[in-house]
């Protein structure tokens, strides 16, 4: 293997690592991870669904894609990305997809290995051959197509899911996500922690831009500013946490083990249709995959 | 129809493993006198929070996937790094079972959706995060020897610096035999490769110990400007 070889390879290693971290640091920033984590006040009908039913859908999203050929997700995918478009999220949520697919399509080409490759494809079509001492790190001889399209298909798997994760996150409150645990029977002890965790996402990406910008200001290089921002973020946020617990203990949190609700939230009509439709297109997809008219892929040819 | 063996970690050992897990679980907690409170649920929530941010934001966008992974492993040490300071924030039997708990539901939900679930959770709560507890039973809830009245400062870093090691050490287990040897290929539909996971095994022992030494240490210094 020629030197012009080698440093083509350790191109496709650096480009694999680094392109999903420029998007993620620079084309998406941590401005925009703010946005995609915060509740976004609309109302569209993501925002009009009980948080139960929104749960319940994404269960049922999980099984369908986890279950079927890839552009089962990948049509889930498409349908998810119609609701964003209200939210005014789409770039944001394409670049995030990006991210994940291109990272997960690479990962898995270059470590899957050529047996399995022909067992689901019965041929290899090799496009580069990496230096022999890549397999120490783990890396197969040989790219091939067939191992890049084995890699989007698992991407595409998971990516209807992530696709309407993500829309639950925008569209539903703290409180909504609180009564949701709370029907599903999930200790109050769990359910204040979980809470106080979505309440913190948005809070720590404002509270680390912050810690991180003054670092800035005060003359750091910026990677030294990242690094030298990770202590004074944790303290502020830990600080604030046990302020959040305190006010909590001094209203006789946790003095009963059920909470009592002023206005309960119960399932419309709307719910138990969108509800009783999921369940209806989950049982279709499952029965089709097993007469195997839709395939399960990657494993079951 | 492709079968996941021989690469997959034996059924019955991970049943076996959970079953023992959930036993011990039950008998720290029961045996333990110190329960959570508000204060300490609200630490473990954002606490939570930050480790999957730190793991499936910050770390994947470093790890992904990059022949270096995993000697380098920036969501595995993000991960520990932050975690050993959560637990060693409350020190308390539990806290490193529903901080896992957290990280594990936040994590689905900014990054890897809900896909697996709940093998994820159980996954991460009773490897990591009872591996953590079982340290705090064991050592009174002076974890990292926060709280111990030792006399010098060496002996503050060398005990810190064990349990942090040991913990890295054990942890070291949980993603070759665990998430790549069993639950990844069961979700996502990939055939585990033996040689893989010795690789990832033999690779991940000594990253993890050299941070988990180095994150009790911190942990061990910041729990003190926190609590």
């Amino acid at each position: 293997m020629n030197l012009v070889d080698v440093v083509i390879s350790w191109f496709f290693v650096i480009f694999g690592a680094s392109f999903p971290l420029y998007l993620l640091l620079v084309a998406i920033g941590i401005k925009g991870f703010e946005q995609l984590t915060h509740y976004v006040e609309k109302n569209t009908i993501m925002h009009k669904v009980n948080p139960l039913t929104k749960l319940i859908i994404l269960l049922l999203i999980t099984i369908v894609a986890s279950q079927s050929i890839w552009w089962i997700g990948f049509m889930l995918g498409l349908i998810g990305l119609i609701f964003f478009i209200p939210l005014q999220r789409v770039r944001l949520i394409i670049l995030f997809s990006v991210t994940q697919i291109f990272g997960m399509t690479w990962g898995f080409s270059v470590f899957t290995p050529p047996s399995l490759l022909l067992e689901i494809f019965h041929k290899l079509n090799v496009i580069w051959t990496f230096p022999s001492y890549f397999q120490i790190m783990g890396y197969v001889p040989d790219l091939t197509i067939q191992a890049l399209i084995y890699g989007f298909q698992v991407s595409m798997r998971v990516w209807g899911m992530f696709i309407f994760s993500m829309l639950v996150l925008l569209t539903t409150t703290t409180s909504q996500m609180i009564n949701a645990l709370s029907k599903f029977k999930v200790p109050l002890g769990i359910t204040f922690a979980v809470t106080i965790a979505m309440i913190s996402i948005p809070r720590i990406f404002e509270t680390a831009d912050t810690a991180y910008k003054i670092q800035v200001m005060r003359g750091e290089k910026k990677i030294i500013a990242l690094f030298q921002s990770i202590v004074p973020t944790t303290i502020f946020l830990f600080k604030n946490a046990k302020i959040t617990g305190i006010s909590a203990e001094t209203r006789c949190f946790m003095e009963s083990n059920s909470r009592t609700e002023l206005d309960e939230i119960k399932l419309s009509e709307v719910d138990k249709i969108i509800i009783s439709l999921a369940i209806i297109l989950t049982i279709v997809d499952l029965y089709f995959v097993a007469i195997g008219l839709i395939p399960a892929i990657p494993l079951h040819g | 129809m492709v079968g996941l063996e021989p690469g997959i970690t034996p059924l019955p050992i991970i049943v076996a493993y959970f079953i023992i897990a959930v036993g011990i679980a039950f008998f720290i907690i029961k045996k333990s006198s110190k329960k959570l409170n508000a204060i300490d649920l609200a630490i473990v929530g954002v606490g939570g929070a930050l480790v999957a941010i730190a793991d499936h934001i910050v770390g994947d966008a470093i790890f992904l996937p990059s022949g270096i992974y995993p000697i380098i492993n920036p969501p595995v040490w993000f991960r520990i790094f932050v975690f050993f300071i959560v637990i060693g924030a409350v020190r308390k039997v539990g806290s490193g079972m529903l901080t896992m708990a957290v990280f594990d539901i936040v994590g689905d939900l900014i990054h890897f959706s809900f896909v697996g679930e709940p093998l994820w959770l159980i996954e991460d709560v009773f490897t990591y995060g009872l591996m953590a507890d079982i340290v705090i039973f064991l050592t009174g809830g002076k974890i990292f020897a926060i709280g111990e009245k030792l006399k010098s400062r060496f002996d503050f870093l060398l005990i810190s610096a064990l349990e942090g090691g040991a913990l890295g050490f054990f942890f070291s287990f949980v993603h070759p035999f665990f998430t790549y040897g069993f639950i990844a290929p069961e979700v996502f539909g990939f055939v585990p490769d033996q040689a893989e996971i010795t690789y990832l095994f033999v690779t991940y022992i000594p990253g993890d110990i050299l941070i988990g030494a180095i994150s009790a240490i911190i942990a061990n210094r910041i729990s003190k400007v926190i609590r």
